[in-house]
């Protein structure tokens, strides 16, 4: 795709309004390597959970930004910019992905924040 | 998730808990990517990658291929280069830095840390000056024949380390018998250098980085046995954080406050090993494996919550059954629930009470139960079955679907089997559904009879486990 048109098609931008965060900051997305012991070879595995309280992870297909359209489902290079609606501190949490992101609060009750997703493309 | 990366025929594929391999970029575009080290062989060292939500790990390239059969470990700097620390066929201590630009890892040439009598289970690190610590096991075949911690520095980006490699650097422990193990970690201007000796015996030194100047040897815990089953971590607010497990069983915490260490605290009164701890929040998380019986595992994790530890299933995969049921046909009660029995150690407790068999006759079948899908299942028997055969099935929403387990057909005809039943989590078919069995809704596999058995089997204990060993927790 050349840039103009690769220009054109992306830069594309939600606005998602108060949105409810209820991820705890505490928990933590561990990731792990491991071996699995065999009679002839070990086999190395990989494990990834959440762990440590509540994990909110959010897929871009669930939200429906301000003018009641629902997000594709997967966004190229999505950057989100939070704006808080009230004293709770939020965040997202670890990188976002093509299809998902994880977003957290520090404390407390849950928090509400617009969200501002753009596509970079 | 739970991926199978690759298989390998190294003695530790994945390395020595105190030992860091999985790392995680910390910025840039490629923030978040993960890179994993693991033993390919027994002499060969290979890397792999992934983004998030890390489902895609392309084919691992080759990093090493002169190494000893032994654990290595490896660091990863802000800018998202690694160093690796491991030990060649010769037993020489190597150093490869794999440089990070444009999302691929270049390795460049090993460079000899340290080349007189032997040296094994490096640990590398980094500190905020850019200047490269090394720390590891020396045993000086030559001298004495004991084993020495020692550690050498380099500020010329891992060319040069000390004056040469025929430096032996600075001794850091007294002269043992056994191996040593060492781990370390940096916070705020200091190395804090753990090791264990005389296979009981772990030790502290701190050196100061202004200095630098290493402070005095120092006990921080003696019990048998320790071996490497310990890992360090630091806290936000100064701490550091020390998990080990025993041989014998227990997995306990210590923590460090610049002062003076805590005393003991109990994490898990049951069988752990390999501990991984990280601080979230100036809260300690402890990973390990623990130990179900029959030595098969599922990873915990544990969350300090006040003076105690919150245990947790870590991941969903793994772990006991929600419900075991045996089927007799021709039994006056069909269903007998032997959730508990095959849940514990009690050998030959898991039958059903008409057949005096976990199976029997063409129709009987075992039912493996969890409320979350799971893809292997640990068997240990009593009396290995003769003469019969089963057929596999898992349910798909409107019927039992047969299949043949990634491991091979398995008819409990063996005392100790490891039944993979998919290759790993993430070949679970698709269209295995919830159904309820005997009034109980679950995910079900089961294994019916095919042909009778001469002699039935009788269960110990069955369990959604495996031979776990050596996390190596992401940093």
């Amino acid at each position: 795709m050349n840039t103009t048109l690769s220009y054109l098609t992306g830069n594309r931008k939600w606005l998602v309004r108060d949105f409810v965060v209820w991820g705890d900051s505490g928990s933590i997305d561990a990731a792990i390597i491991a071996t699995e012991s065999g009679p002839l070879e070990g086999r190395v595995v990989f494990l990834y959970e959440l762990a440590g309280g509540l994990a909110q992870v959010v897929e871009f297909s669930d939200l429906v930004d301000h003018r009641g359209n629902q997000l594709p489902e997967s966004i190229v290079n999505a950057e989100i910019i939070l704006v808080p609606k009230d004293e709770s501190h939020s965040f997202i949490v670890g990188a976002v992905g093509p299809s998902s992101f994880r977003i957290a609060k520090s404390f407390g009750q849950p928090a509400m924040a617009d969200l501002l997703i753009m596509e970079m493309n | 998730m739970h991926k199978l990366l690759s298989t390998s025929t190294a003695a530790r594929p994945t390395g020595s808990p105190p030992q860091r391999r999985l790392f995680r970029v910390p910025g840039g575009i490629h923030k978040g990517r993960l890179a994993a080290l693991y033993a390919d062989s027994d002499h060969s060292i290979k890397l792999t990658w992934s983004d998030y939500p890390y489902t895609v790990w392309p084919a691992a390239q080759a990093i090493a291929s002169d190494s000893h059969d032994s654990p290595f470990s490896a660091c990863m700097d802000s800018a998202g280069n690694i160093y690796l620390a491991y030990t060649d066929t010769g037993q020489v201590l190597k150093m490869i830095k794999l440089s990070f630009a444009g999302g691929v890892w270049s390795a460049g040439a090993a460079v000899e840390v340290i080349n007189v009598d032997n040296t094994h289970r490096p640990f590398i690190l980094k500190d905020g000056d850019g200047k490269l610590w090394c720390l590891f096991d020396h045993h000086r075949v030559s001298l004495d024949y004991r084993h020495y911690v020692r550690v050498k520095s380099s500020t010329d980006d891992g060319q040069t380390w000390g004056s040469g490699p025929a430096d032996l650097g600075m001794q850091l422990s007294l002269a043992w018998v056994e191996p040593a193990y060492v781990s370390a970690c940096l916070n705020f201007n200091k190395i804090y250098a753990v090791f264990c000796v005389g296979r009981s015996n772990l030790n502290m030194r701190i050196c100061d980085l202004s200095g630098p100047t290493w402070g005095s040897e120092s006990g921080i815990v003696s019990m048998d046995y320790i071996d490497d089953a310990f890992d360090i971590a630091p806290s936000h607010d100064g701490r550091i954080g020390l998990a080990l497990a025993l041989s014998a069983g227990s997995l306990y915490f210590k923590e460090y406050d610049d002062i003076a260490w805590s005393g003991l605290i109990e994490v898990d009164d049951g069988s752990g090993k390999s501990p991984q701890i990280v601080y979230q929040d100036n809260l300690p998380h402890i990973f390990y494996a623990r130990h179900l019986g029959n030595n098969y595992y599922a990873p915990r994790h544990a969350l300090k919550s006040g003076a105690e530890f919150a245990l947790a299933i870590y991941s969903p995969y793994l772990g006991t059954f929600d419900k075991v049921l045996v089927y007799f046909s021709a039994g006056s009660t069909q269903f007998q629930d032997k959730t508990a029995a095959a849940g514990n150690v009690t050998a030959g407790d898991v039958f059903h009470y008409e057949s005096q068999g976990l199976l029997d006759s063409v129709g009987d079948c075992v039912y493996f139960g969890r409320a979350s899908r799971f893809f292997s299942i640990a068997v240990v028997l009593s009396t290995a079955g003769i003469g019969g055969s089963v057929i596999w099935e898992y349910f798909n929403g409107s019927a039992w679907v047969e299949f043949t387990p990634y491991s091979g057909a398995f008819d409990f005809d063996a005392n100790d089997s490891l039944v993979l039943l998919w290759q790993d989590a993430a070949s679970i078919p698709a269209d295995w559904q919830l159904v309820a069995v005997d009034g109980y809704s679950a995910f079900w596999v089961r294994a019916r009879v095919a042909s009778g058995y001469s002699v039935n089997p009788v269960g110990s204990q069955m369990t959604a486990a495996s031979h776990y060993s050596d996390f190596a927790l992401v940093r």
